[in-house]
C-alpha cells in the first residue's frame, strides 16, 4: 500500500498543489498573479524531480505500470505544462483575476495525463481521461467575454462527453467478456478464445477506438477540433495539441501492445485506413485556412494521422518512433503556437496575413519560426524529421509499404502549406496597416522557452544517439 | 576532423558566423563568403597531392559512431567518382559567390542561404552513409527555396515552391528505397561500403522496385523526361549566381546518386533497366534540343540546353562501358563548368540590358569584344566544338553507347543501342543549329544602336567566369589528366555492374 502510494508521488503532490492554488484563489482577495504563477512552475519543477527519482519497473496498486515508457510521458506532460504556463505569464487579459483557477486547472489536467501515461487497466483510463479533459472544458471557456471561447468549450465539451460516453460503452462489454477491465486479463482471456470471430468484443473494442478517435481527433472524428482549437484561448490551443495528443496516444499504445494484436485481430486494415484518412483529410483542409490557429489544428490532424502509423505497425521502432514524435511534435508545436501568440497579441490578427514580412521586421523571431516550421515539415536536421523518420521505418519494417507511401505523399503537401507562412514571413511586404513586431522583444520568458524549445529540437535532431538510446531502454512496456 | 569535414563544414561555420554580423555591414558578408567558399577551394584543391588515383576504393575515410541505436556513422570518404565532383562544386561557388557581388537586397541573407546551401551540396558527395545522404540532400532544399524565392525573377515565388515541392516528392522515393534497402541487409546498416558488400541479398523482384524507387528519386534531380517541368522554370526565376549552382552542381548529384547508389548496389537491376535508360536518355537529347531551338529567352535556351547536355550523360551510363562511364562523368564536369560560364554570361548581359531576348540585340560583337569573344567559347564548348571540353565528353558517350554490349534488338531487329545512339545524333545538329543561331542574332550583324551605352565585362565578371573558360579549353585540349583521376574507381564500377553476366 506504502509502496504503490510512493510510485504516485508526483500525481499526489501535483493534485495537492492545484488544491492549494485554487483555496488561495478563493481566500485571498489580492491579485496574485505573478505569486501564483511562480508557486504553479515551481511545485511542475518539483513534480519534474519527482518523476525522474521514480523506481522503474514496479506497478501501483496493479494498476499502474511505472516503467520507464510511463516515465518519458510524464515528464513529457509536465515539461509541457510548464512551458505553457511560461507562455501565458503576461497574459492578464486571458487570466483577469482568475490566475489560480487557470494555473490549478492546467495542474489537473496534467495529472490527468500522468494517470493516462501509466494505465494498465480500462477504468484507470478513464479516469485519467476524464481527469485530463474536464479542466480544459473549462480552460477552452477561460475567455468568457467571448462568444468564440465559449462557442469553443461547449462543442468540446459535448463531443467529450459523447465519445467518454461510447468508450464507457465499449469498456462495459469488454468487461462484461472477461470480467476484468485489466489489460494482462483481458489478454489472457483473448489468448484463450477465438477473439476475431468474436462479435460483442469487437464491438466493445471498436466503441473503446471510436472514443480515443474522438480524443485523438483521428477522422473521421475530427470535425470539433478545428473550432475548438481557434476559439480557446492560444495558449490552450497549444496544451492541447501538443500535450493532449501524446497522453492519449500513450493509451492507445499501451493497448495495442499490451491487450490486442491488431493484426491477430484481423482490425489492422481499419487502423491503416483511419491513419490514412487522418493524414489526408488533416493536409488538404488545412492547405486552405488563412487563420493561423485552424492552420495549426488541421496540421495537428494531420500530425496524429502519422502518429499513429507508429502504432499501426505495432512494433518496438513504432513504439520508440512515437516517443520521438511525440516529444518532437509537442516542442514544435508548442513553439509556433507561441509564436503565433506573440504576433496576434501585437497585431491583433490571427490570420495569415499577421505573418507578412515578419523577417524584415525582426529577422530572429522569423528565423526562430522557420525552426519550427521546417520541423514540423520534417526538413532534416530538427527532431520532428527523426520521428517521422523512425515512424516510418517501423512501418516499413511491417512491410506497410503503401502506408508510407501515403504518409510520405502527404508530408510533401504539409511542406506547402507551411511553406506558405515561412513565404509570408520572408518573401512578402509587412502590412503597413498593422503594427510592427519590435526589433527587441521585451517578454523574456517568451525568449527563454521558445529558444528552448528551437535548441532542443536542433540539438537532438542532429545529435540524437543518447536519447535514442534511453528511448530504446524505455520503449518497452512493463511485461 | 579530416579533410573532407572541413571542406565540407567550412561553409558553414562562414554561414554561421554571417548570422552574428550587423545587418548593414555589407562588405563584411561577402568577405567571410568568399573567405570561407575560397578556404573550401583551397583545401579540396589541396588534398589532391595526397589523392591516390590509381586506388579503387575510398580515401580520406572518416568514420565516428553517430546514432549507434540505428548502426547509422558519419561516415566520408572520396573516390575518382566524387573527387572531381567535390572539386568542382567547390570552385562554382566560390565563383557564384564571387559573382553575386552585386546582390544589394538582404545581403545578409543571401549569404547566409547561399554557403547552408554549399554545406549541403558538398556533405552529399562525400556521405557514406545512406542516412547522411539523405539528410544532405534535403537540407539542400531549403536554401534553395529562398535563394530562388527572394532574389529570384517575376515569377520567383511559384518558382520556388515548385522546386521544392517537385524534388521533396522525388525523395519520396528515395527514402523508401533508403529504408527498404536498409531492413533487407543483414545486419541493418546505412553504410554504403557494407551495403556494397551484402549486394547478393538484394535479389529479384526486390532489386527491381527498389531500383526503380531510387531512379525515379534521382530522375527528378537530373532531371530526365518526364520529370524535367521543374527545371525551366527554376533556372530561369533564379538569380544568376544560383542558376549556374542548379546547372552546374545539383542536376549531377541526380546522376551521381545513379552512380554511387543505385548502380553498385543493384547491378542486374542496372543493367535490365539499361535499355529504358537509353530511351530516356535519347529523349532527353532530342526533346531539350528542340525545346531550347524553339526559346528567344537565352537564359531559358541555356536552361532547356541542359535537358540536353544531362541526355548525353545518361547515354555514357546506360552505355555501362568504361569509354561511357568516362564521358558521363566528364560530361557532368563539363556541363558544370560550360553551362555554368553561359549562366554567368547571361547574368552579366542581362545586368546591363535587362533583357535576355535573342531577337533585340544585334552587332554586340563590335561594341563587347571581350563579352562575345568569352560567350563564343563557352556556346562552342557546348554545342561540343573539337578542342574544347564538351566536344571530348560527348564524344566518349556517344562511343561508349554505340560500342555498348548489350545486345537487345528490340526496334526492327536492330541494335537498340547503335540505333538510338545514331539517332541521339541528331540532337547535336539541332544544339549547334540553336547556339549558333543566338550568336548570330546577338553579336553579329548590325549593330543596333540601342545598346550604345552597354559596357565591356568588369573586373569582378571576369574574375567569375575566366577561370571556367580557361578550363574549358584545358579539358578540351589535355583531357587526359581527368581520366586518369578516376579511371580506377569508374573501372571497378563497371566490373562490378558487368560482372554478373
Amino acid at each position: 500500500m506504502l509502496d504503490s502510494l510512493k510510485l504516485l508521488y508526483p500525481e499526489i503532490f501535483l493534485s495537492g498543489a492545484a488544491m492549494l492554488l485554487l483555496g488561495v484563489e478563493a481566500f485571498v482577495k489580492k491579485n496574485l498573479r505573478r505569486w501564483v504563477l511562480i508557486l504553479g512552475c515551481g511545485s511542475l519543477f518539483f513534480a519534474m524531480v519527482l518523476v525522474l527519482s521514480l523506481p522503474t519497473g514496479n506497478r501501483a496498486f496493479g494498476l499502474l505500470a511505472i516503467d520507464n515508457f510511463s516515465l518519458f510521458f510524464k515528464f513529457l506532460a509536465i515539461l509541457s505544462c510548464l512551458l505553457i504556463l511560461c507562455i501565458s505569464e503576461n497574459d492578464t487579459e486571458l487570466m483577469g483575476d482568475h490566475a489560480g483557477a487557470y494555473v490549478s486547472l492546467l495542474i489537473l489536467s496534467t495529472v490527468g495525463m500522468l494517470f493516462l501515461s501509466s494505465a494498465e487497466d480500462l477504468l484507470m483510463l478513464f479516469i485519467g481521461m476524464e481527469l485530463t479533459t474536464i479542466p480544459l472544458f473549462i480552460l477552452a471557456g477561460f475567455l468568457r467575454k467571448e462568444l468564440r471561447s465559449s462557442e469553443s468549450a461547449i462543442k468540446f465539451f459535448l463531443v467529450g462527453a459523447f465519445s467518454t460516453g461510447l468508450m464507457l460503452y465499449g469498456i462495459s462489454y469488454i468487461y462484461g467478456l472477461c470480467g476484468s477491465t485489466h489489460f494482462r486479463v483481458i489478454f489472457a482471456w483473448t489468448q484463450s478464445q477465438n477473439v476475431s470471430n468474436n462479435a460483442l468484443f469487437l464491438l466493445g473494442l471498436f466503441l473503446i477506438l471510436v472514443g480515443i478517435g474522438f480524443k485523438l481527433s483521428l477522422a473521421p472524428f475530427h470535425q470539433w477540433t478545428p473550432d475548438t482549437y481557434e476559439g480557446a484561448p492560444t495558449p490552450i490551443t497549444a496544451f492541447f495539441s501538443a500535450s493532449r495528443e501524446a497522453g492519449v496516444i500513450v493509451v492507445a499504445l499501451r493497448l495495442f501492445s499490451q491487450t490486442v494484436d491488431p493484426g491477430a485481430l484481423g482490425i489492422q486494415h481499419t487502423l491503416i485506413l483511419i491513419s490514412i484518412l487522418t493524414m489526408t483529410l488533416g493536409n488538404l483542409i488545412a492547405l486552405k485556412q488563412e487563420n493561423l490557429k485552424r492552420l495549426l489544428a488541421y496540421s495537428s490532424i494531420a500530425h496524429a494521422g502519422t502518429l499513429f502509423i507508429g502504432l499501426v505497425a505495432n512494433n518496438s521502432l513504432g513504439r520508440e518512433g512515437v516517443m520521438i514524435y511525440s516529444l518532437a511534435y509537442f516542442l514544435m508545436s508548442f513553439g509556433a503556437f507561441a509564436v503565433v501568440i506573440l504576433i496576434s497579441r501585437i497585431k491583433k490578427s490571427e490570420s495569415l496575413s499577421a505573418l507578412r514580412g515578419l523577417s524584415k521586421e525582426n529577422l530572429g523571431l522569423s528565423i526562430l519560426m522557420l525552426f519550427f516550421l521546417l520541423s514540423l515539415a520534417g526538413i532534416p536536421p530538427f527532431l520532428g524529421f527523426l520521428g517521422k523518420w523512425m515512424v516510418f521505418a517501423s512501418a516499413i519494417q511491417a512491410k506497410l509499404y503503401w502506408l508510407v507511401g501515403i504518409a510520405l505523399l502527404n508530408s510533401v503537401v504539409a511542406v506547402y502549406y507551411y511553406f506558405r507562412m515561412a513565404h509570408a514571413m520572408f518573401f512578402q511586404d509587412p502590412d503597413p496597416s498593422q503594427s510592427a513586431i519590435p526589433e527587441k522583444l521585451e517578454s523574456l520568458s517568451f525568449k527563454l522557452t521558445t529558444l528552448f524549445a528551437a535548441l532542443v529540437l536542433l540539438i537532438l535532431g542532429i545529435f540524437p544517439g543518447q536519447i535514442l538510446s534511453w528511448i530504446r531502454i524505455s520503449g518497452a512496456p512493463l511485461p | 576532423m579530416s579533410f573532407l569535414s572541413w571542406i565540407t563544414f567550412l561553409p558553414l561555420i562562414g554561414a554561421i558566423l554571417i548570422l552574428f554580423v550587423p545587418k548593414e555591414k555589407t562588405s563584411q558578408h561577402r568577405f567571410i563568403a568568399v573567405a570561407f567558399s575560397l578556404l573550401s577551394f583551397l583545401i579540396s584543391i589541396a588534398i589532391f597531392s595526397a589523392f591516390d588515383s590509381s586506388n579503387s576504393g575510398m580515401q580520406f575515410v572518416e568514420k565516428v559512431a553517430w546514432i549507434p541505436s540505428f548502426g547509422i556513422h558519419y561516415f566520408v570518404g572520396i573516390d575518382g567518382l566524387s573527387y572531381p565532383l567535390l572539386v568542382l562544386t567547390t570552385l562554382l561557388s566560390l565563383l557564384s559567390i564571387i559573382a553575386s557581388f552585386n546582390i544589394e537586397n538582404r545581403v545578409k541573407e543571401y549569404f547566409f542561404w547561399f554557403l547552408l546551401l554549399e554545406t549541403g551540396m558538398l556533405g552529399v558527395f562525400v556521405s557514406l552513409d545512406l542516412f547522411l545522404f539523405y539528410l544532405f540532400w534535403e537540407i539542400m532544399l531549403v536554401p534553395m527555396y529562398f535563394l530562388i524565392g527572394i532574389w529570384g525573377g517575376p515569377q520567383k515565388e511559384y518558382a520556388a515552391i515548385k522546386f521544392f515541392l517537385y524534388t521533396l516528392f522525388g525523395s519520396i522515393f528515395l527514402l523508401i528505397a533508403i529504408l527498404a534497402l536498409y531492413f533487407r541487409a543483414d545486419p541493418h546498416t546505412f553504410d554504403l561500403i557494407q551495403l556494397l558488400q551484402q549486394n547478393y541479398q538484394f535479389v529479384g523482384r526486390f532489386q527491381t522496385i527498389v531500383f526503380l524507387l531510387l531512379f525515379i528519386g534521382f530522375a527528378i534531380k537530373v532531371p530526365i523526361f518526364p520529370f524535367h517541368t521543374w527545371l525551366p522554370l527554376a533556372h530561369v526565376e533564379a538569380p544568376t549566381a544560383v542558376s549556374v549552382i542548379l546547372a552546374g552542381v545539383l542536376l549531377k548529384l541526380g546522376t551521381y546518386g545513379l552512380m554511387r547508389v543505385s548502380f553498385p548496389l543493384l547491378p542486374q537491376a542496372s543493367l535490365w533497366f539499361a535499355v529504358p535508360m537509353l530511351l530516356l536518355a535519347f529523349v532527353n537529347i532530342i526533346y531539350g534540343a528542340f525545346c531550347a531551338m524553339a526559346q528567344t529567352d537565352m537564359k531559358k535556351m541555356v536552361a532547356y540546353s541542359s535537358i540536353n547536355h544531362m541526355g548525353y550523360c545518361l547515354l555514357g551510363m546506360a552505355a555501362f562501358t568504361l569509354t561511357g562511364f568516362h564521358g558521363a562523368v566528364l560530361q557532368m564536369l563539363n556541363h558544370g563548368i560550360i553551362t555554368g560560364s553561359l549562366f554567368l554570361l547571361v547574368g552579366v548581359l542581362y545586368d546591363r540590358a535587362h533583357t535576355r531576348d535573342i531577337n533585340v540585340f544585334g552587332g554586340l560583337g563590335s561594341r563587347l569584344p571581350l563579352y562575345a569573344g568569352i560567350m563564343t567559347i563557352a556556346c562552342m564548348a557546348s554545342l561540343g566544338l573539337p578542342g574544347l571540353a564538351g566536344f571530348i565528353s560527348e564524344f566518349l558517350c556517344f562511343l561508349g553507347a554505340f560500342s555498348a554490349p548489350n545486345p537487345e534488338k528490340i526496334f526492327w531487329g536492330l541494335p537498340t543501342f547503335k540505333l538510338f545512339t545514331a539517332l541521339s545524333a541528331i540532337g547535336i545538329l539541332v544544339t549547334t543549329a540553336f547556339f549558333l543561331r543566338m550568336i548570330q542574332k546577338v553579336f553579329l550583324g548590325p549593330f543596333n544602336t540601342k545598346w550604345q551605352d552597354l559596357k565591356d565585362m568588369n573586373f569582378r565578371e571576369l574574375v567569375a567566369v575566366v577561370p571556367l573558360t580557361v578550363l574549358t579549353i584545358l579539358v578540351g585540349i589535355w583531357p587526359n589528366w581527368l581520366f586518369s583521376l578516376m579511371d580506377s574507381t569508374l573501372n571497378t564500377l563497371v566490373n562490378l555492374v558487368q560482372g554478373p553476366r
